[in-house]
């Protein structure tokens, strides 16, 4: 009973780091505190799918992983795909946005003005703030080499 | 779940567009709650997120869009200054694709029929079929739709493409998930989607056809972008597309159909090596120019590679046997994309695209006599917002440019 509890706390917690709405001028709190990945992704983009597969999976391993994810899907009859896909992601360290209604344009640019929209699209903030940009799928190697990880 | 505070600061947003509502087209557009998609449900163009047009002869223009779970026509007899009332086209709802360039496209051929092409999504994620109705009577009416994927298992099917010669010959091409299904039903690799073609004929509305053969032309096509089209001089289709080159390098390729059920030799015609796994979402343009005896087929197109980024442009004698020198049209830096070419009335060329400055929307033109030579490109609108993509309009009287804005009246800019 009492492990049942401490599981239902756990979930709880899980979606009080529920998404939030991403507005141009909350841009800077993406890339505010390294190690940290931000990884941007669509509902519209099967790539992306494969990369989420392989975070979750990498997240369960490794829960202390700073990983932000930033749906791009400005339109809001689709935020809760977002947040199904979003839920599903566990992990102590995570932020979760999807960006505000009519405003990707603006946001990419924001974010990234030599960023074309191509997904996904990820950045890794090392320990300096220092960013740095990776176009389409990223491999788990790729991932665990950023965080100084060892093993899979 | 999204955190409550958001959605109500959207329900705001909309709200305040009550008091900014202008009387005439905005009164409605605020009782729409414009500002903000949430209730816009009314079937006007203004409330549509993308619109494609086609041209008649007689100088009509034709528009498609969509509205909630219905596509709508309607059409301009004085460019643009004023529009019929719009027609359902289908009645019976449906999930339409309508989202950046997964569109309804329009065509019209000689005698005037009308022919619509659209992307039905079904419940499950990414699965759709390809529709398709016509009118015979200038748009009085529509044929029931008709599905003309031909594979009875639930698959993607989408970004459809639609060319209708001046005869009524209507050939439809898409990116195809079947045989991608099957690959992995079958525990086998496979990269991209296949690219499907079905050429047919229509009948008078009142007779039902039969969906078409399905033709598989290719494997190996990237998941996420527009398909270009154009037909030879013998009116076979061409067909032009972002394909999966060696280890996930996306250039273009271009393929002439041998007959309406045979496909031709695929031939590379980009070379920047774009190497990525990713859904670039930018598709080609091609355009047939007819010159004497000869056809010169122009593309344009969008790669991000890092030593080659931007729109291109070439164009080629033979179907991509030969290639003229590549032009690079616009760097990376002005955010360029959806290139669109199209013809005037004495067959000079123009080609628009788009361009974000981190405020402003714009749309740049440049021309050409064939293709060797362009003038620079020149701003010829910008603005803020949501925009779709341009598209020119090639009309008897002068070609405009279709440039629609969420929430805005449809205008069109004169560009001859």
């Amino acid at each position: 009973m009492r492990a049942l509890f401490f599981g239902f706390v756990l979930v709880f917690s899980f979606q009080a780091s529920a998404t939030e709405v991403l507005h141009s001028r909350q841009v800077d709190q993406l890339f505010t505190e390294g190690p940290r990945l931000v990884v941007l992704w669509s509902v519209d983009c099967p790539p992306c799918y494969k990369e989420l597969a392989l975070l979750e999976t990498l997240l369960e391993t490794h829960q202390k992983l700073a990983v932000t994810f930033v749906a791009t899907d400005d339109d809001p009859s689709r935020y809760p795909e977002v947040d199904v896909m979003h839920q599903r992601l566990q992990g102590e360290q995570l932020q979760k946005w999807v960006f505000a209604e009519m405003n990707a344009p603006q946001l990419r640019f924001a974010i990234d003005p030599n960023w074309s929209g191509v997904l996904p699209r990820s950045y890794f903030i090392n320990h300096k703030g220092q960013r740095f940009a990776h176009s389409g799928l990223l491999e788990s190697r790729q991932i665990m080499d950023w965080f100084e990880l060892s093993g899979s | 779940m999204i955190k409550l505070p958001a959605f109500i600061f959207l329900f705001l947003v909309g709200v305040s567009s009550h008091s900014a509502g202008s009387p005439d087209h905005g009164a409605t557009h605020a009782r729409s709650g414009i500002n903000s998609q949430i209730g816009c449900t009314e079937a006007m163009i203004l409330c549509a997120k993308t619109v494609t047009a086609a041209v008649a002869e007689s100088g009509r223009i034709w528009f498609a869009w969509t509205v909630g779970q219905h596509l709508y026509i309607n059409y301009s007899d004085d460019r643009g200054l004023s529009f019929s009332p719009p027609f359902k086209v289908n009645q019976v709802p449906e999930k339409i694709a309508a989202r950046g360039e997964n569109r309804p496209k329009i065509a019209l051929d000689k005698a005037g029929n009308i022919y619509l092409s659209w992307v039905n999504n079904l419940p499950q994620k990414w699965k759709a079929n390809i529709r398709f109705a016509w009118s015979d009577n200038q748009g009085e009416s529509f044929s029931a739709p008709l599905t003309i994927n031909d594979d009875s298992k639930i698959a993607s099917h989408s970004f459809n493409e639609m060319l209708v010669s001046d005869d009524g010959q209507v050939h439809i091409g898409w990116l195809d998930g079947r045989r991608a299904d099957l690959a992995r039903e079958q525990n086998q690799a496979y990269k991209g989607s296949a690219i499907y073609f079905a050429s047919f004929k229509t009948k008078s509305i009142t007779q039902a056809i039969s969906a078409p053969k399905n033709v598989h032309l290719t494997d190996g096509s990237c998941v996420c972008c527009r398909l270009g089209m154009a037909l030879d001089l013998q009116e076979r289709p061409l067909v032009m597309w972002r394909h999966i080159f060696g280890d996930n390098i996306r250039d273009h390729a271009l393929l002439a159909m041998d007959s309406a059920d045979r496909a031709g030799k695929l031939t590379r015609v980009s070379f920047e090596n774009w190497k990525i796994e990713g859904c670039p979402h930018h598709g080609p343009s091609l355009l047939s120019q007819e010159r004497g005896n000869n056809q010169r087929l122009h593309m344009s197109w969008f790669n991000d590679a890092p030593q080659a980024s931007g729109l291109f442009y070439a164009f080629t004698d033979d179907q991509g046997e030969n290639l003229s020198e590549t032009l690079h049209l616009a760097s990376s830096d002005t955010r360029p994309g959806h290139p669109f070419l199209g013809l005037t009335a004495d067959k000079k060329l123009q080609l628009v695209w788009q361009e974000f400055n981190g405020e402003q929307h714009s749309i740049k033109l440049m021309r050409s006599d064939a293709g060797e030579h362009w003038s620079e490109p020149q701003e010829i609108a910008h603005a803020s917002g949501v925009t779709d993509y341009p598209f020119i309009l090639s009309h008897p009287k002068g070609n405009l440019l279709l440039w629609h804005r969420l929430g805005q009246p449809l205008q069109l800019i004169e560009i001859d």
